[in-house]
């Protein structure tokens, strides 16, 4: 009975979309599935507090390019630039964290200029800042103090 | 040597019968689990992003946001057996009703009442209840007021 359990576990591991290749999947709507839930699974470890055992940033960035490869073959458009925003400025976070104040510039200007094509009415950096704060205090138990230290 | 013979074909009758049925409570005790957390986390991610756009950012890019996490909702539910009909109900219902108040905004007034009708179906699906037009207007301002997207 064991082998069979253990197939079978390594076989729902497998399918398991968020551990999955979204660039993998049988179609082009699986894929597009598969990256979001590999995006939110990366969002879920990036907004962790303390400091991260991985690097989701790069796991995000990954599903991001997957999901705008599959989604207009399905006549998807999901708003990726704010997605995209939001890792620019979790990058930014980080290079302010290893003093690349040059670094972290870039990468809030880069997260302003992507919310202003989204249409937002508030592109500032410090407005999105708040936002990703307020996400990580929702997804896990992090105090907002907490949050805005792991960033 | 009858002996070995009498043994290896136990071991292999048990092997037999073991493999399926240790698959099968496999899959049954964890194969429901795997699919409500890849349709949860893939869900979720993509309302966070849609909602977003829409309490951020100007109406047209809300509405088009919104549109679009309906037409995801759609392909998944044609695509996969949904782990939870229910919450996609709700999830669905709270779109229609985004769509309803940007169309308010905007003075549609003939799009406000469909789109109203339509999320008022989705709750009926998920309740057996029917909602009032008030209630549903409660349903998406509670929500609405609760966070930034």
């Amino acid at each position: 009975m064991a082998p069979g359990f253990a197939t079978c576990v390594v076989g729902v591991f497998s399918e398991m979309h968020f551990v999955s290749n979204p660039y993998g999947g049988r179609d082009g709507f699986t894929k597009v599935f598969r990256g979001f839930s590999r995006l939110g699974a990366a969002e879920v470890v990036a907004g962790f507090c303390g400091p991260p055992k991985n690097d989701p940033l790069a796991a995000e960035d990954y599903a991001i390019r997957a999901i705008e490869d599959a989604a207009p073959k399905v006549s998807l458009n999901p708003p990726l630039d704010v997605a995209r925003a939001r890792l620019a400025l979790r990058r930014a976070n980080q290079a302010e964290k290893n003093n690349d104040l040059q670094g972290k510039r870039q990468y809030e200007e880069t997260a302003s200029q992507l919310l202003l094509k989204s249409g937002w009415r508030d592109p500032s950096a410090v407005h999105m800042r708040q936002i990703v704060t307020q996400i990580d205090t929702d997804g896990n138990s992090c105090t907002p103090y907490e949050a805005k230290r792991g960033q | 040597m009858k002996q070995v013979a009498k043994y290896a074909l136990l071991l292999l009758a048990a092997a037999l019968i073991g493999f399926p049925l240790g698959y099968r409570h496999a899959r049954s005790s964890m194969g429901d689990g795997a699919a409500i957390l890849s349709q949860a986390l893939a869900l979720s991610e993509y309302e966070t992003l849609a909602n977003l756009q829409y309490k951020q950012a100007d109406a047209t890019h809300g509405s088009q946001a919104q549109l679009d996490l309906l037409n995801f909702m759609e392909q998944l539910q044609a695509k996969q057996k949904i782990a939870v009909p229910r919450a996609l109900d709700y999830d669905r219902a709270r779109a229609l009703m985004r769509l309803a108040m940007l169309e308010e905004e905007a003075g549609n007034n003939e799009r406000l009442q469909q789109y109203l009708r339509q999320a008022q179906e989705n709750l009926n699906h998920a309740d057996h209840r029917w909602y009032s037009e008030d209630k549903m207007r409660k349903f998406v301002a509670e929500a609405d007021t609760r966070s930034q997207y």
